[in-house]
């Protein structure tokens, strides 16, 4: 059971991570700056580098295995996944069609 | 021989966990993002100097202002995420102001002006108009 503790908390502070890579080495120097879009980038970029941190540091061996975890788990796995297809581009996770309905 | 090298690094692990403190950690590793503030004034490794610069000064004053423990106080993820994003933003203001060999920003020179001995003198020849 310990294995397994061990092996999801450790996919967790890998994905944290790596979403906090990804999304802060991006670069585009035609970039224009949008509020919006910086300030969900420097969220998603902090969170994911500070849980991270966090994950590695605070590591309990035979303290993952809760309802809590695993779910948030799987959380960090969906926004992992969003962050990869957008290759770190955050503008781009930002819809670009027209969401209201209009009859 | 492989299982002795995975439980000491694992050993190494959990010891190297428990001597940093973890806020004030979290909270430098948060603020160190603020350079995507302005996302084009770094690239490559400048971007990993200036996140480096940042997380450092602010796990220093983390530590500095609530060191001791375990266990930590939480209050220095505040101070150490605050001081790494103010350092964050502004170094790459200043990286930025001192590639283009621009003025600085009016933020940091309104700054400076109220710093006695960085103020900018008055031009002497004003005083002689007239």
């Amino acid at each position: 059971m310990d294995n397994i503790d061990s092996l999801l908390w450790g996919t967790r502070a890998a994905l944290h991570l790596a979403t906090f890579l990804i999304v802060a080495s991006y670069h585009d120097t035609g970039a224009r700056f949008r509020l919006e879009v910086t300030t969900v980038a420097i969220c998603l970029c902090g969170s994911s580098g500070a849980l991270g941190m966090l994950a590695v540091t605070r590591w309990t061996p035979g303290r993952f295995g809760t309802e809590y975890n695993l779910l948030f788990l799987l959380f960090v796995l969906a926004v992992f996944v969003i962050v990869v297809k957008s290759k770190g581009n955050v503008a781009k996770m930002f819809p670009r069609i027209p969401w209201r309905y209009r009859p | 021989m492989t299982e002795r090298l995975g439980e000491l690094l694992l050993a190494l692990l959990i010891a190297l966990g428990a001597a940093i403190n973890h806020w004030a950690a979290a909270g430098a590793m948060f603020g160190c993002c603020f350079f995507l503030a302005t996302p084009s004034t770094t690239v490559g490794w400048g971007r990993v100097g200036l996140g480096m610069f940042s997380f450092g000064i602010g796990y220093a004053a983390g530590i500095f202002l609530y060191g001791g423990g375990p266990p930590f106080n939480e209050k220095a993820m505040f101070v150490s995420g605050g001081l790494s994003a103010i350092a964050a933003g502004a170094w790459a203001s200043l990286g930025k102001a001192i590639d283009k060999s621009g003025p600085l920003p009016p933020w940091l020179s309104d700054i400076l002006d109220r710093v006695p001995f960085l103020k900018r003198q008055e031009r002497s020849g004003d005083d002689n108009i007239g």
